[in-house]
């Protein structure tokens, strides 16, 4: 799988297709999440951001990502800057 | 000497702070000041960038009522260069109208408008598709992070 980049002018990117389901959540986010880490150098990784989705999974949208960031505020032990939030 | 080095000092920093403002309000104009309002769909997103300005971008486009595309996305390095660079990717996501119900045809015209253009940098991005009327999801990415599904609580 290619990334945008001056050396592929034409890569392929795989689509995947299906049904959704009803009543059914979907995550996108970017490489800040998973790389976040902890005061010992840990990364937060898929497997932390799958376990904090199972454990979130009730909670409405803006909830789920509000609480989120609070939860790697304190995996990284540190402030996040205020959130652009788009509603 | 020494009077003159600090003063010079300053200047620099003076200009890589406003540097750094102008890549901040180009970052902020380019997210999306809404999302699109999609019967049956419940939406939210947040952006904090890591750095003080980073290349995180995502966008979403409705072309109707029972359309959404979006796209996620992340432009390698930080500061002023990368906010230019997102701002290419907003016009060059916008540029696939025809195409929205596709994600690999969308990151395959995203790719075809900014390969040659990109320098040393790279971009990797998620694109989704979805019908609501029929249900029909379509996942595609560029070296991005997988998108995380499953039935809500």
């Amino acid at each position: 799988m290619d990334s945008f980049s001056a050396l592929f002018p034409k890569p392929s990117f795989p689509l995947r297709q299906r049904l959704s389901r009803r009543r059914e959540r979907l995550i996108l986010y970017t490489d800040g999440v998973i790389e976040a880490r902890n005061a010992s150098g840990s990364f937060f990784e898929d497997a932390g951001l799958k376990r904090f989705i199972q454990d979130h999974r009730s909670l409405a949208p803006d909830s789920f990502a509000d609480a989120l960031l609070d939860h790697l505020s304190a995996w990284t032990g540190r402030a996040l800057a205020k959130p652009s939030m788009t509603t | 000497m020494a009077a003159n080095r600090f003063s010079g000092n300053e200047a620099r920093l003076r200009s890589l702070e406003h540097e750094l403002e102008i890549a901040r309000r180009i970052q902020s104009s380019i997210l999306p000041r809404a999302l699109p309002s999609i019967r049956g769909l419940e939406m939210a997103a947040r952006y904090v960038p890591m750095a003080s300005v980073a290349g995180d971008f995502y966008d979403i486009l409705a072309p109707d009522e029972r359309h959404l595309c979006l796209l996620v996305a992340d432009v390698s390095g930080h500061g002023l260069g990368a906010a230019i660079l997102a701002s290419m990717l907003k016009i060059a996501f916008a540029s696939q109208q025809d195409d929205l119900h596709d994600p690999d045809r969308v990151l395959s015209g995203m790719n075809r408008a900014l390969s040659g253009k990109l320098e040393n940098n790279f971009v990797t991005a998620a694109c989704l598709s979805l019908d609501i009327d029929t249900g029909n999801l379509r996942y595609a990415a560029a070296g991005h992070p997988p998108m995380f599904s499953l039935p809500k609580g």
